[in-house]
């Protein structure tokens, strides 16, 4: 055991220092995808009052997703919620010890990444 | 409070949330894409069944219960000083409150009016 310490050790996280492995960064991305859909959720709360409220509000709500301005929010938000989906359900398996050895946990990384990208692009086509 | 602050129950709420929202994601979706409401009074019937205005109640208190317990696991991760901290925590659990409050208002007020 070693009882010295290095003083020459790094004294706090650069974060552009650390090169996180891809199961780290998605670790992050589904922390940030998370905050990102709490954010969301008052917005939604307000559009499904809206589209509740009236004949007027469920048109209001039709012409509101129409702007361009809203498909791009809205693009943003499906990705974190494709994501934060994709990627939970990936933290479940692991949680019941399935794909937890690492080639296994690295590759299901990937798949959900390409997968949430594949699920973006497909919304881009379809909104615009 | 005291008992949110171990680490077993919010773990597993946190789990249980995630498989019901979820499913009624797939529910939800499934359902607007494959059947959509053609106008306000097919929407609103749909949303005041007691069926789907239960699971949309239900889908409300996991989304928020599992936002809750995010937000708190990453304050906790990354807000060090005890002040800015609790600060923050009651900020947001305020918030989730209110968003609670408000989408049941929502819920109800179409099956009730």
């Amino acid at each position: 055991m070693r009882t010295t310490l290095n003083k020459d050790r790094p004294k706090y996280l650069n974060l552009f220092r650390i090169r996180l492995p891809i199961t780290g960064v998605l670790s992050i991305a589904h922390r940030l995808s998370g905050v990102l859909l709490v954010m969301a959720i008052p917005f939604f709360i307000y559009l499904l009052s809206l589209s509740l409220r009236s004949a007027q509000g469920f048109a209001d709500v039709q012409t509101l997703l129409n702007l361009p301005a809203i498909k791009w929010v809205l693009v943003v938000v499906f990705w974190a919620l494709m994501h934060h989906f994709l990627a939970g359900i990936r933290f479940l398996l692991l949680d019941i010890d399935i794909g937890y050895h690492r080639t296994q946990a690295r590759q299901s990384a990937w798949m959900v990444f390409i997968g949430e990208m594949f699920a973006v692009l497909l919304l881009i086509g379809w909104l615009l | 409070m005291s008992s949110h602050s171990g680490g077993l129950r919010p773990w597993i709420m946190q789990r249980l949330s995630a498989v019901y929202i979820g499913l009624f994601l797939l529910f939800f979706m499934g359902t607007l894409i494959g059947n959509p409401p053609p106008d306000y009074q097919a929407w609103r019937q749909w949303v005041a069944h007691p069926f789907n205005n239960v699971l949309f109640l239900l889908f409300w208190a996991a989304l928020l219960l599992h936002g809750w317990v995010g937000i708190r696991d990453v304050l906790m991760d990354y807000i060090s000083p005890f002040a800015l901290r609790m600060l923050l925590l009651s900020l947001f659990g305020l918030f989730f409150i209110a968003m609670f409050a408000w989408s049941v208002s929502v819920l109800l007020g179409v099956v009730v009016a």
